[in-house]
C-alpha cells in the first residue's frame, strides 16, 4: 500500500485496471427486455426467474443431495444404537456430571444460575441447555435418576454432530464414503462412546464448533455464513470455554475459505459474531456488580485468575509423573487408536491446503496439552472428532495419489485387523454392562433408611436425586466439593456450616469422592476427616465403582 | 411493569432496526459474486450517446472554473457541458464565462432567473437547454474521471437503462474528525447500498454523478422544484414509472467530493436532506411502486435517517441508564441487544475504512481508527441533531435551501498546478 500523496494528486492512478473481476454483469445490467406494452424502458419483473420459490429450492436441494441424506440417516441409526443403548448403565457417574445436572435443576425449579452462589466457574450456556431439555419433558420429576436427563442431552448432541461433521468432511472435499468413515471413526471409537456418553459440557459444545466449522466452510463464502460461525462457535466457548483453543483453526479457516475482496469483512463479521456473544458472560457479571473482585462477593475475575492461574497445575503430558501424564494414560487406555492416528497423520493434514485448518486445530490442542497448566479430564473430547477429521482426511489425499494407493489400502486393512476387534470388543461391552447398579442401590438405601433430618455429604451426582427424595438440597444434602475444596471458589457453604463434617450425619463415598481425595488430599481434608470418623453401614458393588454409605460417628444433625 | 415492557419493545425495534441498516450497509460483500456484480459492465462499446453535463453553480466562484476545466477535457467525442448560474450571482458569472471562452466548443452558459433559487429549479431551467439525449449532473465542486463517461454510455448501450447512477466519495478523510465518517457513509452508500436499491428496484438517486435519458426526464416534468432532496425524489418518481436503473461503481471512476468545510455546514446539510427525505416520503410517489416489499423499503429507506439518528443517540444512554440503574439483570441484559448490531457496525466500519484505504491508494493511520471509534457517539449526535431540525423545519414550514459552501479542501495542492499545466497545454 503506498502512502497518501497519489489520492491527492486528482486523476494520476496509479493501476488502470479495474481492481475486481467481473465475471457477469449485474442482473440489472442484463440487456433491455422487450416490453409488451411498449413502455420505454420499462421493467420486467424478471428477477422472479433469479429467485425461485422456496419450496422449489427445499426441493432441489433435497433431490441435489440425496445420496448424502441416505448416508447420514443411516449413519444416525448407527450412532444412536451405539450411544444410547446401555448409555444408563455405563460409564459409572462422575461429580462433574451430577454438578451440570444439579444446575440445569436449579434453572428449571429454582430459577438460578445453580443450587449454590454462581462463581463463574464455567459460562452457563452448557447446562441451560440441559435445563431446557429437562423442562421440556419434565425428565426431571418422571421417575428415573436425574443423571438420565443429562445422558439424553449428550446423546442428542453427539446424534446432532453426525449431519455435522459428515457435512464438514463433505467441504473438506472428502469423498461420501470416506465422510461417512471420518463418522465412523469418531463415533465408534471406545474412547467417544466412554466419554461422548458422560454430561461433560465439552460434549454439547462440539455440535456448535463442528456447526461453526460447517459455516466457517460454507461454499458460497458468504459474509452472513462467517458471521454465524463466530457467533456459534461464541456459543461453543460459552459452553466450555476450554474451547477457546479452536479460535487459530477457525479464523485460519475463515482467512483461507474467504475471497479476497471480501476477507476482511470475513474476519471481522467472524469475530463481531464472537466477541459480541461471548461478551455477553462478562457483561452479565457487570451488571451483578462481579465482574472485578470486592469484598462480599464472587467476582468472574477471580475465576479466570483461578482457572488460568492458581488452580493446580497438571503438569505437561511429556512428564511421566504428572497427572496431566496420569490422564493422558487414561485415554489412551480407553483407545490409543483415534488419537494416535490423527498425530500420525498430521504432517500431510498440514501439508495439504484443504486440511490445514484442521491440523492447526490439533495442533494448538496437543501443544496446550503438552505446555501445562490445569488441564480438565474433558479436554481430549472436542480433540476427537477433529482427530477423526485429520485421519480419514489425510488418508483420502493420499488415496488420490495413484502410486501411494497400494500403501494407503494395507494401511486400511492393517488398521481393520489391529483395530476394529477391540473397538467392537469395547462398544459391546458399553453397550451391555451396568456400572450404575451400586450407584443406584445406594441412592435406595439412603432413602429408605436416612431420616430426613440427617444431613449427608455426597458427590454431585446424587444431589438432585436425594433433594427429590426430599431431603432439602439448601444444606440437608451438601455437595463434598463445597467443603472447602481448591476446587470452589464460593465460601457460602462453610460459612452456614462452621462445623465441617462435625455438621454432618452421613458421607456417601463414591468412586469420584474416592478419586478427588486421592488427587487432592491437601484440599480435602474435610471430607477426609467425615470418612475417617465414620464407619460403614451399607455398601454397594466392589472395586472401583463401589458406593458405600458411612455414619459419621462423632457428628450430629442439623437439630 | 409497563415501563418494562415499553423498554423491552424499544429494545427489540431499535435491535431490527439496527441489524437491517448494518444488513443493507454490508450488502456489496455478501458474497464475491455480489461483489463482483457491482461493477461497471465491463464492455467499453465505442460512444454512440450525445451527453449533456448539467452543473449548477451558485457561489462557486472558488471552485468552478477548475471544474468546468476538467469536464471540459473528458474523453468523450460527444457532450456539451452547461454551466447554470443565478442572474444575480455575478462572481460565479464571470468565472463560468471565463471558462466557456477557454472552451467554446464544450461549454455553455446557462442563466436562471428563477426566485427564490435552488438547485432542482436551475437543473430544469438547464434542461429545457440540452441538446443531449442523455442528461448528467456533476456539481460545482466535483472531480470527474476523464473516462467516466465513456463507461457511462456503454452502461447505458449495455443495459437500456433509463438512468445510470455512478459511484461519488467524499475524500478528504483526514481532515477533521465527522470528516472520515462523512467519507466513510458514503463509501458504504455507493460502493454498497445502492446495489441493494437496484436490485430491489427502488433507488433514492444521488445528487450527482447520475445520468438520465433526456426524454425521460422530460416526459416526467423534470425535477420537482420544491423539493429540497431533488435527487431522492426524482429517483423515486423513476423507480415508481418503473425505470429500468443501473448502478455501477468502479472506485476509479468515482466523482471526487469533499466534506462540508465545517461540522454546522454538515449539520445543515444533513438538515437539508432529511427535511427532503421526509418531504418525498410525505408526498407519497412511492405508493405507486408495484410490490408491497417495494414500498416497505420506501417507507423505511426515507424514514432511515430518524430511526438511525435515534438509535444511535438511545444506545449509549439506554446503555447508561443500565449500569446506573437497578434494574433485574435478564432486562438490562434484553436492553443491550441493540448495542449488539451497533457495535457490529462499528467492527465493520473499522474493516470498510481499511477498505477505502486498500480501494483508493491511502493508509489511514491508528489515528484515523481512534477517530472513526470515538466520533461513533458525537456523530450519532449531529445526526439526531439534524434529524430533529428536519422535523422541526418541516413541521413550522421552513423550505428553504441552507446550501453548503465548498473550498476545494479534496483537492490536493498539487492539482491546482496540474489544472495550470493543463491550461497551458
Amino acid at each position: 500500500m503506498e502512502d497518501a500523496t497519489p489520492m491527492r494528486s486528482g486523476h494520476q492512478f496509479r493501476r488502470a485496471a479495474p481492481l475486481e473481476s467481473r465475471p457477469e454483469p449485474a442482473e440489472h445490467l442484463s440487456p433491455p427486455a422487450v416490453e409488451p406494452d411498449g413502455a420505454p424502458y420499462a421493467l420486467r419483473p424478471t428477477l422472479v426467474m433469479y429467485a425461485p420459490r422456496r419450496g422449489q429450492r427445499i426441493a432441489s436441494w433435497l433431490a441435489q443431495h440425496r445420496r448424502s441424506l441416505v448416508v447420514v440417516a443411516v449413519l444416525v441409526v448407527v450412532v444412536a444404537l451405539v450411544h444410547g443403548v446401555g448409555m444408563n448403565a455405563d460409564p459409572s457417574p462422575v461429580d462433574d456430571e451430577g454438578t451440570y445436572l444439579a444446575q440445569a435443576w436449579a434453572e428449571v425449579f429454582r430459577h438460578a444460575l445453580t443450587p449454590y452462589t454462581y462463581w463463574y466457574d464455567h459460562p452457563p450456556l452448557g447446562w441451560s441447555l440441559i435445563a431446557l431439555w429437562g423442562w421440556i419433558t419434565h425428565g426431571f420429576t418422571v421417575g428415573h435418576s436425574a443423571l438420565v436427563v443429562g445422558r439424553q442431552v449428550a446423546l442428542v448432541a453427539q446424534l446432532v454432530s453426525v449431519p455435522l461433521i459428515y457435512g464438514v468432511a463433505r467441504r473438506l472435499a472428502l469423498g461420501r464414503g470416506w465422510a461417512a468413515a471420518a463418522v465412523l471413526v469418531w463415533t465408534l471409537s471406545p474412547i467417544d462412546v466412554t466419554y461422548g456418553r458422560m454430561v461433560y459440557l465439552d460434549n454439547l459444545a462440539v455440535p456448535l464448533l463442528l456447526g461453526s466449522a460447517l459455516l466457517a466452510l460454507a461454499p458460497r463464502r458468504g459474509l452472513w455464513a462467517m458471521c454465524g460461525a463466530g457467533a456459534l462457535f461464541g456459543a461453543a466457548v460459552l459452553t466450555k470455554e476450554t474451547l477457546l483453543i479452536f479460535l487459530p483453526m477457525l479464523l485460519w479457516q475463515v482467512w483461507q475459505q474467504s475471497d479476497r475482496r471480501t476477507r476482511s469483512f470475513c474476519l471481522t463479521g467472524f469475530l463481531a459474531g464472537f466477541v459480541l456473544l461471548v461478551g455477553v458472560f462478562p457483561l452479565y457479571a457487570l451488571l451483578k456488580g462481579e465482574l472485578f473482585p470486592g469484598a462480599g462477593h464472587v467476582s468472574l475475575w477471580q475465576a479466570v485468575v483461578f482457572q488460568l492461574g492458581t488452580r493446580q497445575s497438571s503438569g505437561s503430558i511429556l512428564d511421566a509423573h504428572s497427572q496431566a501424564r496420569s490422564l493422558f494414560d487414561n485415554w489412551r487406555s480407553e483407545d490409543p487408536w483415534l488419537i494416535g492416528s490423527a498425530l500420525a497423520a498430521l504432517p500431510v493434514v498440514l501439508a495439504v491446503r484443504r486440511l490445514r485448518p484442521i491440523g492447526v486445530g490439533l495442533l494448538v490442542g496437543l501443544l496446550v496439552a503438552v505446555h501445562g497448566g490445569y488441564l480438565p479430564q474433558p479436554y481430549v473430547i472436542a480433540l476427537l472428532p477433529l482427530s477423526a477429521l485429520a485421519a480419514v482426511g489425510a488418508l483420502e489425499w493420499c488415496w488420490r495419489w495413484r502410486p501411494a494407493r497400494i500403501g494407503v489400502a494395507a494401511l486400511i486393512g492393517l488398521a481393520a485387523i489391529l483395530v476394529l476387534p477391540g473397538w467392537a470388543r469395547a462398544d459391546v461391552t458399553a453397550m451391555t454392562t451396568n456400572t450404575w447398579a451400586p450407584f443406584h442401590s445406594a441412592e435406595s438405601w439412603v432413602e429408605a433408611n436416612v431420616p430426613r433430618h440427617d444431613r449427608v455429604l455426597v458427590d454431585d451426582t446424587m444431589w438432585v436425586d436425594l433433594e427429590e427424595y426430599g431431603f432439602d438440597g439448601h444444606l440437608n444434602v451438601v455437595w463434598y466439593s463445597k467443603l472447602g475444596s481448591s476446587n470452589n471458589l464460593d465460601p457460602s457453604v462453610e460459612r452456614a456450616l462452621p462445623g465441617g463434617w462435625k455438621d454432618f450425619g452421613y458421607v456417601v463415598v463414591t468412586p469420584s469422592i474416592r478419586a478427588s481425595v486421592a488427587q487432592d488430599p491437601s484440599g480435602q481434608t474435610e471430607v477426609i476427616d467425615a470418612i475417617r470418623h465414620s464407619r460403614v453401614v451399607a455398601s454397594f458393588g466392589s472395586g472401583a465403582n463401589q458406593v458405600t454409605i458411612q455414619r459419621i460417628e462423632a457428628g450430629g444433625t442439623n437439630q | 411493569v409497563i415501563l418494562f415492557v415499553g423498554f423491552l419493545w424499544l429494545s427489540l425495534a431499535l435491535f431490527g432496526v439496527a441489524s437491517a441498516t448494518l444488513w443493507w450497509m454490508l450488502h456489496a460483500w455478501r458474497t464475491p459474486d455480489v461483489m463482483s456484480s457491482t461493477s461497471f459492465a465491463g464492455t467499453s462499446e465505442s460512444p454512440a450517446h450525445r451527453f449533456s453535463l448539467i452543473v449548477p453553480a451558485r457561489h462557486e466562484e472558488a471552485v468552478l472554473g477548475e471544474t468546468l476545466d476538467r469536464l471540459a477535457a473528458l474523453d468523450h467525442p460527444d457532450y456539451e457541458v452547461l454551466a447554470v448560474i443565478g442572474h444575480d450571482d455575478a462572481g460565479t458569472k464571470a468565472v463560468a464565462d471565463a471558462a466557456a471562452a477557454r472552451r467554446p466548443d464544450r461549454i455553455r452558459v446557462v442563466v436562471d432567473h428563477s426566485s427564490p433559487k435552488n438547485k432542482p429549479k436551475g437543473l430544469n431551467t438547464a434542461l429545457a437547454a440540452c441538446q443531449g439525449e442523455i442528461i448528467g449532473v456533476f456539481d460545482a465542486e466535483d472531480e470527474v474521471h476523464p473516462r467516466l463517461l465513456r463507461q457511462v454510455d456503454s452502461t447505458f448501450q449495455a443495459s437500456g437503462a433509463a438512468v445510470v447512477q455512478g459511484g461519488v466519495q467524499l475524500m478528504n478523510y483526514d481532515s477533521s474528525w465527522y470528516a472520515l465518517r462523512n467519507c466513510l457513509e458514503y463509501f458504504f452508500w455507493f460502493r454498497s447500498r445502492l446495489h441493494l436499491h437496484a436490485e430491489h428496484r427502488f433507488i433514492p438517486l444521488g445528487g450527482n454523478t447520475v445520468f438520465v435519458r433526456t426524454e425521460v426526464l422530460r416526459s416526467i416534468g423534470g425535477w420537482d422544484p420544491e423539493c429540497l432532496a431533488e435527487d431522492c425524489e426524482i429517483g423515486v418518481r423513476l423507480s415508481a414509472m418503473g425505470a429500468r436503473i443501473a448502478v455501477a461503481y468502479d472506485p476509479h471512476l468515482v466523482t471526487r467530493e469533499e466534506t462540508p468545510g465545517s461540522l454546522r455546514a454538515l449539520l445543515k446539510q444533513r438538515t437539508r436532506w432529511n427535511q427532503g427525505f421526509l418531504q418525498v416520503l410525505r408526498k407519497k410517489e412511492w405508493k405507486a411502486l408495484p410490490s408491497a416489499s417495494q414500498r416497505w423499503l420506501a417507507r423505511y429507506t426515507l424514514a432511515m435517517p430518524f430511526l438511525q439518528a435515534f438509535t444511535g443517540v438511545i444506545v449509549p444512554l439506554s446503555i447508561f441508564m443500565m449500569v446506573a440503574v437497578k434494574v433485574p439483570v435478564g432486562l438490562a441484559l434484553v436492553s443491550f441487544l441493540p448495542a449488539i448490531p451497533t457495535l457490529a457496525t462499528l467492527a465493520f466500519e473499522v474493516a470498510g475504512l481499511r477498505e477505502f484505504g486498500r480501494v483508493f491508494y491511502s493508509r489511514p493511520r491508528a489515528r484515523d481508527y481512534a477517530r472513526l471509534i470515538l466520533g461513533l457517539f458525537p456523530y450519532q449526535l449531529m445526526l439526531a441533531t439534524a434529524a430533529i431540525r428536519a422535523v422541526m423545519r418541516e413541521v413550522s414550514g421552513q423550505r428553504g435551501w441552507e446550501k453548503t459552501d465548498h473550498v476545494g479542501a479534496h483537492r490536493g495542492a498539487g492539482s491546482v498546478a496540474e489544472s495550470r499545466t493543463a491550461e497551458a497545454a
